[in-house]
C-alpha cells in the first residue's frame, strides 16, 4: 500500500501548540522528552548499582524528590504515550518499517549508527547542562517566553548550523 | 483556575492525562514527518524546513493563547 503524505507542517504546528496549551492548562507544565530518559536512567542505576545510587548525591536528591519512585513521573508517562502515539500514526499512514535513513554517500550502517550514538550522547549531556532538550526547553520554553528556553533553542539550532558543515558528508 | 491539577484533578489522574497528552504529541510529530531523520536534518542543509515550520507555528499558537489565558488569570506561571 502507498504511504500517506505527511501532514501540512503549519497544521501540525497549530495542533502541537494546542496539545502544549492543553498540557499547560491541565497539568501546569510543558511537554518534554529528556527528563523521562533521566528518570529511567536513575531507575536503572538504582536497580543495577544500588550502592552507587545510595552514595551519590545526585541520585539521593533525585530519588528523594521523586519519593523513591522515579518512574512515577509525568514525563515518563508522557513519553510512553509519545511512543504509542507515533506508532499509531505510522500504522495509520502505512509508514511502519524498520529502516535506517542515511545520506546517499554513507555506504555502511556502522558509520550512521556510530554517528547516532555519539550525537545522542552529546545531546544527552547538553540537555542536562541546558536543563532541557528540544521539547522541554526549546518548544515548551519558547511557548511561554522563558528566557532559558529561548537561549537553549538558539544554542541548539545555532550549534547545529555551526557544525552541520563539518558533518555534511553524513547527510548530503 | 488553572492548572487544573492543583484544584480539580488528583496527581494520579494527572499521570494518566500525561500518557494521553503523549499519545497526541507523538501522533502529531510523526504525522508532521519527525520520524524521518533526513527530514529533521534537512533544516541544517537547507533542503527541508518542516521542523522550523512546525516549531514556529506551535510556538505562535501556544504563546498567543497562553498569554490570552494568562491575562484572564486562567493560567498562573
Amino acid at each position: 500500500m502507498e504511504q500517506n503524505k505527511y501532514l501540512n507542517p503549519y497544521i501540525a504546528g497549530v495542533l502541537l501548540g494546542l496539545v502544549l496549551l492543553l498540557a499547560i492548562f491541565v497539568s501546569g507544565r510543558g511537554l518534554g522528552a529528556s527528563g523521562a530518559i533521566k528518570s529511567v536512567t536513575v531507575y536503572g542505576v538504582e536497580k543495577i548499582a544500588p550502592s552507587h545510587a545510595e552514595n551519590t548525591k545526585f541520585y539521593q536528591k533525585y530519588l528523594e524528590e521523586h519519593n523513591n519512585s522515579p518512574l512515577k513521573n509525568w514525563l515518563v508517562f508522557e513519553v510512553a504515550g509519545v511512543i504509542i502515539g507515533a506508532f499509531i500514526s505510522g500504522l495509520t499512514a502505512n509508514r511502519l518499517a524498520l529502516k535506517l535513513e542515511k545520506g546517499p554517500n554513507v555506504k555502511t550502517n556502522g558509520i550512521r549508527i556510530l554517528g547516532a550514538i555519539v550525537g545522542g550522547f552529546l545531546f544527552g549531556v547538553g540537555s542536562q547542562l541546558g536543563r532541557g532538550c528540544t521539547s522541554g526547553a526549546a518548544l515548551s520554553g519558547l511557548a511561554v517566553l522563558s528566557t532559558g528556553g529561548i537561549l537553549t533553542m538558539f544554542a541548539i539550532f545555532g550549534g547545529a548550523y555551526a557544525f552541520a558543515y563539518f558533518f555534511r558528508k553524513l547527510w548530503l | 483556575m488553572a492548572p487544573l491539577v492543583n484544584e480539580f484533578i488528583p496527581a494520579q489522574i494527572d499521570l494518566i492525562f500525561a500518557f494521553f497528552i503523549g499519545i497526541f504529541f507523538g501522533y502529531i510529530l510523526e504525522q508532521a514527518g519527525f520520524s524521518s531523520s533526513r527530514k529533521l536534518v534537512g533544516l541544517f542543509y537547507g533542503y527541508d524546513f518542516t521542523v522550523l515550520r512546525v516549531f514556529f507555528y506551535s510556538r505562535i499558537n501556544c504563546n498567543g493563547r497562553s498569554n490570552y489565558f494568562n491575562s484572564f488569570w486562567f493560567v498562573k506561571y
